[in-house]
């Protein structure tokens, strides 16, 4: 028997298979009948943990259909009859096999670039690095690319991307010149990291757009899912916990933007020229302000688009809006905004800075 | 859930039958352990089709094998994780069984969790529901383990491929999240009543 239980937590309750039973009517007990009564400050915390579990069990699916139970029974038992070869005829042996084909042809293409393209090192450690796939695009326009880890990868004209044959083995490690769209599969286990012209982009699962072209001074990350972080590849190499999963450096979220100075080595966010609406669900209903504290029009875009923006509330108390926005960028619904309101608004940093004069009348 | 009768002994006694070539103790098997399968399956696989071709493969295989599987006293951790290792090789990598990371798994617990006076208790019930499918895929499949087919943490990491304490930390974080969204509306129950 359990030790004492009048002292149980949540957690405990839930783990006890007693009252599992009890709680979800599948035995009666004595013992938890008459619980609260011994144990009244107790009574709360059951009725947590008993809600939670119906939930739970509310949460999982019905039974299967015992008709198909039955079919499934009836294909193991002619399944089983026959030899063994059986096996490899069912559908779902073919759909493994199509998988491992189509896999091998990607393998083949890759293999067979990587030998046209004769290697380039844009650091002497990388060039070091034996065996490397070798990924380029000059057709003069966009390809996509698939990554054997299911990350696509959109090349730019006139990019390079290389990785290791240990890609996806530990880590997930490419070198980009050029200009490319990521949108990483995710797996926090195995960081994604790409080098691009001094700068270094850790992601877990995320889309983004890398411009690191060799002419240009400046290396940008422009986000546009998820959560990355960037920083300087003399940084990088310093960090502990390089390939851990934990994301260190200038984190940016979507509608963020990190620019990278080669020169001066610098690194500074600011925001991507077109933001997207980030948060969907509150597009429909609230775009239509009908007489709207203005400092809540502000507060619903902010949380729309992910982005702070800075004003005085107190300036704006008394002013309202009237207004339907719609599909227009988050700049033009601020100059209309601005615009009712004589107000100005201007980019700081990854913020957006909101000044005027109020409404008093 | 299914109830699962597991006393090791008696589970034994059928595996051993089964590996002899039991028809009987195989079909046991089956019907003691199909519906907790196709719930798991169905759970971390969309494609309902798939899920049923690989249990009837599972079991084909299982069979044509039965002499050379070692002896084991959990015929169901045997199961799920084979099951699990079949549909991940069939999905695509990393899409149908992504791998979340901490920061992202639990999501905004300050949505507000209202409970009102005139709801009953299956309606309670119902949106707490809701407030489950906000746990990431993997903290649902690792509670489901849990606390509906009864693994032990061990064996849910073993089954879903993670090391230990990224099972414990899975479990325990899912749990948190649900344990703070089932204080706030039992609190808000007290008040109204």
């Amino acid at each position: 028997m359990k030790g004492d239980r009048s002292s149980y937590k949540l957690n405990d309750f839930i783990a006890d298979d007693s009252f599992k039973e009890w709680a979800l009517g599948m035995a009666g007990s004595d013992f938890w009948d008459g619980y609260c009564k011994q144990y009244p400050l107790q009574q709360q915390v059951v009725e947590q943990a008993r809600v939670l579990l119906l939930s739970l069990k509310a949460s999982q699916e019905s039974r299967e259909d015992d008709q198909v139970v039955e079919a499934i029974w009836e294909n193991i038992k002619k399944g089983k009859a026959q030899k063994s070869q059986t096996v490899f005829f069912s559908p779902v042996f073919w759909r493994v096999a199509a998988a491992a084909a189509v896999l091998l042809i990607c393998w083949g293409g890759y293999r067979f670039s990587a030998q046209k393209q004769p290697g380039f090192g844009w650091q002497d450690s990388i060039a070091a690095l034996s065996d490397m796939t070798e990924e380029s695009n000059t057709s003069g326009k966009a390809r996509d690319i698939k990554l054997p880890d299911g990350s696509t990868i959109r090349l730019e004209n006139n990019t390079v991307l290389k990785y290791d044959k240990d890609f996806n083995v530990a880590t997930r490690t490419v070198f980009l010149r050029g200009k490319a769209f990521f949108d990483v599969a995710k797996n926090a286990q195995k960081p994604f990291v790409i080098h691009s012209n001094g700068l270094v982009t850790k992601v877990l699962g995320t889309s983004f757009t890398i411009a690191a072209n060799e002419d240009d001074q400046d290396v940008t990350v422009s986000v546009v899912t998820g959560k990355v972080a960037v920083v300087p590849q003399d940084r990088f190499e310093a960090l502990p916990e390089k390939q851990s999963a934990q994301l260190s450096g200038l984190v940016l979220t979507p509608n963020q933007k990190a620019v990278y100075s080669r020169e001066s080595a610098h690194l500074a966010k600011t925001l991507v020229e077109n933001p997207v609406v980030v948060d969907k669900s509150l597009v429909r209903d609230h775009f239509t302000f009908e007489n709207t504290p203005v400092n809540e029009v502000f507060a619903v875009l902010s949380k729309a688009y992910g982005i702070n923006l800075v004003y005085d509330s107190a300036t704006f108390q008394e002013c309202s809006l009237i207004v339907a926005l719609e599909d227009e960028s988050l700049y033009d619904k601020l100059r209309v905004i601005c615009k009712t309101l004589n107000a100005t608004y201007r980019v700081m940093g990854s913020e957006i800075l909101i000044e005027g004069k109020g409404c008093k009348q | 859930m299914e109830p699962f009768n597991d006393q090791g002994t008696d589970e034994l006694l059928i595996w051993r039958a089964f590996k002899s070539g039991d028809e009987a103790a195989f079909g046991e098997m089956y019907r003691t352990q199909v519906q907790a399968l196709l719930n798991y399956g169905n759970k971390i696989n969309p494609d309902r089709q798939q899920v049923q071709d690989s249990i009837q493969d599972l079991f084909i295989e299982l069979w044509n094998s039965r002499e050379r599987l070692k002896d084991t006293t959990s015929i169901k951790f045997y199961l799920f994780r084979s099951l699990r290792n079949k549909l991940s090789k069939l999905s695509k990598p990393d899409h149908s069984f992504p791998l979340d990371n901490a920061y992202e798994t639990v999501s905004d617990p300050s949505v507000t969790f209202y409970f009102f006076d005139h709801e009953i208790e299956s309606e309670r019930i119902e949106r707490l529901q809701k407030t489950i499918l906000k746990l990431s895929r993997r903290q649902q499949e690792a509670i489901n383990l849990r606390y509906f087919h009864d693994f032990n943490n061990e064996e849910i990491a073993e089954i879903m491929g993670l090391n230990y304490q990224s099972a414990c930390k899975l479990i325990y974080s899912g749990l948190k999240f649900l344990k703070e969204n089932v204080k706030l509306f039992t609190f808000i129950m007290l008040l109204f009543n």
